[in-house]
């Protein structure tokens, strides 16, 4: 029984190994401009880019549901954003795009891997041409788990809004 | 406890319980299924669902960008429908551009001709806006006809489309309902069938019981049976040895089981069976002591105990098993013998100790009934003895070693010969040494040889005295003793009518001495019996009287012919005036009740004076005569009917038949006619 534990803990470890292992990376400062608002109990909130990109850059290579080959962006925890926010409890978050597109974000999605929230793409700040300020992505590559097609459509990109549900 | 019961872990499995487990079991594997196919439904591919969602904001977004242009027109110099067309053609760049598309259009094929178009119109969209304010109207007008085409042939194909993917969906929705009921129903079955193999177990179980009893036990009592015993005798020796303890074994016998039976019917023997059982059950206790019915009316006590706690059980079970029992009304005597023998002191294996327990209880009953008797060396070579003289008579049966010597009868009054005792005697083939009754006819009657016996003495007799029939008168009579055993045997009177049927021996020529110990024993079958032989027409004479513990009652009750004063009163007769006045009672009594009396032993003169005196009908003993061999009776009752001379047995004749008799004229006339 102790060995099978040990055995289990052992594989977890294993799995868990690539997030931890996220390879860091550093750019200049980008410029102060709002990336997205958050909505937190009814107050709005706005985040710009320097602020996020302070968090902590981390560098993903992963392929797309949407895109074609490998992608490489660089970005910030999600999971450290919402703790920057308080919002790191929350059971979901929802997140709107430009176009009113809206998906809710379940807390296993930032507690169980490294759900990145890009803010470049091969090192270049992303424009709203590019899906920008900022996009979701799910390292499937790093993180098998997440690739499942009931994530798909929570790839949300042109993130205008990051609102707390309670 | 029994060898046969499985050990280790056993569950109370009832039917109530089986069910029930079983039906907690399906119900939780119904539940869990039902989970299972839940979540394999949510998660399953949305068959087509993906690419039509993609494809419908692809409409939005050009629709949008369609409706931003057609604003921009009527506003060409404003910045902020400037920034709207922007926003809207990134939406459409970034949807058409950089999505791939790959997956809607390998559904809905028509995606592939709009992208290039789309894409196009946004390139030149692109141009209009990099002119910066204010736009052009003319390309906004080109471009928005454009768009509206466009639109138009997506959402054709979209309601296109649609209805397939509803259709699909539906028809997958279907299946999949279909699909659960399906599994819904192997599951009923699955429990059912789990139902019913457990109520297949219980009842193998309960039908494994059933046998187990009807295997092992009695069914008449309910106690356990002999092939039980013969199952697990050795096991209860092999655990009294490791206990270092005793193992005593105790058969049991009923006494009079048979008369029981036969006086108050199976009915109440099996009654009396039960009530034995019941008071040996009282004693059980598992594993120790086991009550064993080994069958008719024979138990056995398979008892595990201490060293020192020696005679206790088989007393107790004595003193509870002698007694009366109320069964149905009617008094029963309950009597038991019981024999023990004791492991380690009276053998080491199972069959030498159920050997000396049946001889010690061949000595209880042998002893007089209702007795306890535990086994010792001196009973097995008692038993031995007797169990060689049985054998021996067995045989001498068999090779007809037994033969019959006649006593004459005389009456006293006239001193003829009135009639003839039939007395058996034994040649020995080896020696040739003649055996009288005394030594063989004890051991007889203990055993079941005694029938045998008294039936070859009768068959022999009636042949003898049917052929005595044309030189003796019709008074001439033959006596023969029959056992108390014999008269009780249901078959001894239909042999007595079958032999005199075959021999033609006239009923009346033949008289039964039965003995006193028939009337204390009272046993109805004895008395039944009695009272035919007296109505086919043969006489009844009371051998011994005298001797006995006999009450003058039955004198009265029974329809008797005869009576024959013991040998012993006569013995000390001249010195004894007591013994002298007992006998003259008893010729009184006789006389009194229409008898005829005989008696037994006469030895000298004196006596047979003193009967002459006394006026005894008859007598009969050494003194007028020896035991005589047939041929010499044949020869003397042939001369005395027709006068014939015998003088090649003359020489014999005379030293048997006593010349001294003068009595009186017939004697003397015998003796003469001997002589001569």
């Amino acid at each position: 029984m102790l060995m099978r534990s040990l055995l289990m803990l052992a594989v977890l470890a294993v799995g868990t190994l690539p997030a931890l292992a996220l390879e860091p990376a550093s750019y200049p400062e980008p410029p102060d401009s709002v990336a997205f608002t958050v909505q937190k109990d009814g107050k709005p909130i706005p985040v710009t880019l320097r602020q996020l990109e302070k968090l902590g850059l981390y560098k993903v290579v992963t392929t797309s549901p949407f895109e074609e080959g490998q992608l490489t962006f660089e970005g910030v925890l999600f999971r450290d954003v919402l703790k920057s926010l308080g919002l790191e409890d929350r059971d979901s978050v929802t997140l709107r795009a430009v176009d009113e597109y809206v998906q809710v974000i379940p807390h296993e999605d930032w507690t169980e891997g490294p759900l990145l929230l890009a803010t470049r793409q091969d090192g270049e700040l992303l424009t709203r041409r590019t899906q920008g300020p900022t996009r979701l992505i799910y390292p499937l590559m790093d993180y098998p788990a997440f690739d499942t097609p009931i994530r798909k459509p929570r790839w949300i990109w042109l993130i205008k809004t990051i609102e707390s549900n309670n | 406890m029994a060898r046969s019961r499985p050990r280790g872990w056993q569950f109370p499995l009832t039917y109530g319980t089986a069910i029930g487990v079983a039906a907690i079991g399906s119900a939780i594997l119904i539940v869990m299924l039902f989970a299972s196919i839940n979540k394999i439904e949510s998660s399953l591919p949305r068959f087509g669902f993906f690419a039509i969602r993609e494809f419908h904001i692809a409409i939005r977004d050009v629709t949008h960008l369609r409706d931003m242009i057609s604003l921009a027109e009527g506003a060409p110099n404003s910045q902020e429908s400037l920034d709207q067309l922007s926003a809207a053609n990134d939406l459409v760049y970034i949807r058409f551009k950089r999505i791939d598309g790959s997956e809607t259009i390998s559904a809905i094929p028509a995606y592939a001709g709009v992208v290039p178009r789309v894409n196009d119109a946004v390139t030149r969209l692109d141009a209009v806006l990099s002119a910066g304010l204010p736009l052009d109207q003319k390309s906004l007008k080109e471009l928005g006809f454009e768009l509206e085409q466009i639109v138009g042939r997506m959402n054709d194909e979209y309601y296109k489309y649609g209805e397939e993917v509803n259709a699909d969906l539906y028809s997958s929705e279907v299946s999949l309902k279909r699909f659960n009921y399906q599994i819904a129903f192997a599951l009923t079955i699955l429990s059912l069938l789990a139902i019913g193999t457990a109520v297949l177990f219980i009842g193998r179980r309960e039908t494994i019981k059933k046998l187990e009893f009807l295997a092992w036990r009695d069914a008449t009592t309910g106690l356990k049976n002999r092939a039980w015993m013969a199952a697990n005798r050795d096991a209860m020796l092999d655990r009294t040895k490791e206990a270092g303890k005793q193992l005593q074994l105790l058969l049991i016998d009923l006494d009079h089981f048979k008369s029981v039976n036969d006086t108050f019917g199976h009915h109440v023997g099996d009654l009396l069976l039960k009530a034995v059982a019941e008071v040996l059950e009282s004693v059980e206790r598992p594993g120790e002591v086991a009550a064993v019915r080994l069958g008719g009316d024979e138990f056995a006590i398979m008892a595990i105990a201490d060293q020192d706690s020696h005679e206790d059980l088989g007393q107790r079970l004595r003193e509870r098993l002698n007694g009366f029992a109320e069964l149905e009304g009617h008094q029963v005597r309950v009597g038991a013998s019981i024999g023990m023998a004791c492991f380690p002191q009276h053998g080491s294996d199972i069959s030498t100790l159920l050997h000396n327990a049946d001889s010690a209880l061949y000595t209880a009953k042998a002893e007089g009934r209702s007795g306890f008797v535990t086994f010792s060396p001196a009973i097995l070579s008692q038993i031995d003895m007797q169990l060689g003289e049985e054998a021996g008579i067995k045989r001498a049966l068999n090779c007809d070693e037994f033969f019959l010597v006649w006593q004459p009868q005389f009456e006293l009054a006239t001193g003829r010969m009135t009639g003839t005792e039939a007395l058996v005697r034994w040649r020995d083939p080896v020696s040739g040494a003649v055996r009288a009754p005394a030594s063989f006819i004890p051991i007889a009657e203990r055993s079941d040889l005694i029938l045998e016996l008294d039936n070859m003495v009768l068959r022999k007799a009636c042949v003898q005295a049917a052929r005595w029939m044309p030189i003796t008168t019709e008074e001439f009579v033959c006596s023969v003793n029959v056992s108390a055993k014999s008269l009780q045997a249901d078959a001894y009177l239909t042999h007595l009518t079958e032999t005199l049927r075959q021999t033609g021996l006239p009923p009346s020529r033949l008289q039964l001495e039965i003995t006193e110990g028939i009337f204390i024993q009272n046993s109805r079958d004895a008395l039944e019996s009695v009272g035919k032989i007296r109505n086919i027409g043969v006489s009844l004479a009371l051998d011994d009287f005298g001797s006995g513990y006999a009450s003058f009652g039955y004198l009265a009750d029974f329809n008797l012919n005869q009576l024959k004063i013991d040998r012993s009163l006569l013995s000390d007769l001249a010195s004894s005036t007591k013994k002298q006045n007992v006998v003259r009672g008893i010729i009184a009594l006789a006389n009194s009740l229409g008898l005829t009396v005989v008696a037994e032993g006469v030895e000298n003169e004196a006596q047979l004076d003193f009967l002459i005196r006394e006026h005894c009908h008859g007598a009969q003993g050494f003194f007028m005569s020896e035991p005589v061999e047939e041929r010499l009776m044949t020869n003397y009752l042939a001369a005395r009917q027709g006068g014939v001379r015998l003088e090649q047995f003359q020489e014999k004749c005379v030293t048997v038949f006593r010349p001294e008799l003068r009595k009186n004229k017939e004697i003397e006339r015998f003796a003469v006619s001997v002589k001569r």
